[in-house]
């Protein structure tokens, strides 16, 4: 594979469930991308994950076939901090990693708001963050997510505390009537 | 004097025009982008999501629970919807604008100072 082709130029994020029948593949894919997956009945598996299709410089993506996806090469390039996976006769396809954002970060957030919040606005970070990280890298991907964090900690303290204030007001009412 | 009850904030607006502007798509992220790329600045998911809880809380908006998407780390997604009593807010503000605005000019003078 030419750096030429490796780069990534014209961007576009899907998502495919496809089945695979080699082992050896499948395990390499659903351990190293963590993807969700579900065994079917004849033994093969579908297994659903974020695929990238990048345009060479003058060679339009194709469409993609469950057969001509029944063999890869194993995780092994990076640019630009995306992983990439090969498929074997479609070197277009190139598959993301999951979103790794900093952890820090994510814990910080997750201190301030509820379960069902968390779930919410992590999840809308974590997918801001694919995006940028396909666009930008890791570098830029990373950055971002720290800003947004920090970024975030006051309108979050303030909302937490607007709660528990009004809450303890129509308390404190109750109690004297 | 009938004061509007309902007039609502800068970002409070920005956070609805984007919102009834993204239609069945409006969600955390992209009603942040949405706003980012209007008002050319960056805007933080916590400032987002504090507006429209405030807003929800008031009447203005309404939220549903959404699909968990591979991409989220299989998370879900909140959609919200400006309802009716949103839409009214909007009005008022706007009218509120208009009455302050009539007669004011807003021409600057080469200097940068009021015409």
């Amino acid at each position: 594979m030419s750096e030429e082709s490796t780069k990534l130029r014209d961007v576009r994020r899907i998502f495919i469930s496809f089945r695979m029948s080699d082992r050896e593949s499948i395990d390499a894919l659903t351990s190293y991308f963590k993807w969700p997956h579900v065994p079917l009945d004849d033994g093969n598996l579908e297994v659903e994950g974020p695929f990238v299709l990048y345009r060479r410089k003058e060679q339009q993506t194709g469409t993609l076939s469950g057969d001509r996806m029944n063999s890869f090469t194993s995780p092994s390039s990076r640019d630009g901090g995306v992983d990439f996976v090969f498929i074997d006769g479609f070197d277009q396809l190139v598959v993301l990693a999951p979103s790794d954002p900093p952890r820090f970060g994510e814990r910080l957030i997750n201190l301030m708001l509820s379960c069902e919040e968390r779930e919410y606005l992590v999840g809308d970070l974590a997918e801001e963050y694919v995006e940028l990280r396909v666009k930008f890298g890791n570098q830029f991907a990373n950055a971002w997510y720290r800003r947004q964090v920090y970024s975030s900690l006051l309108p979050l303290i303030s909302k937490s505390l607007y709660r528990k204030l009004s809450a303890w007001v129509v308390k404190w009412f109750r109690r004297l009537n | 004097m009938n004061a509007p009850k309902n007039t609502l904030g800068s970002f409070e607006e920005y956070v609805m025009f984007a919102t009834l502007r993204l239609g069945e798509q409006a969600y955390g992220a992209r009603i942040r982008q949405t706003v980012e790329e209007a008002i050319k600045r960056s805007v933080s998911i916590g400032a987002i999501y504090a507006t429209l809880d405030r807003l929800e809380r008031k009447g203005f908006i309404s939220s549903w629970q959404g699909e968990a998407t591979p991409e989220r780390g299989g998370r879900a997604k909140r959609y919200f919807r400006v309802e009716g009593a949103g839409i009214q807010a909007l009005n008022e503000t706007r009218t509120v604008r208009q009455r302050l605005s009539e007669g004011v000019d807003l021409t600057l003078d080469p200097a940068g100072g009021m015409a």
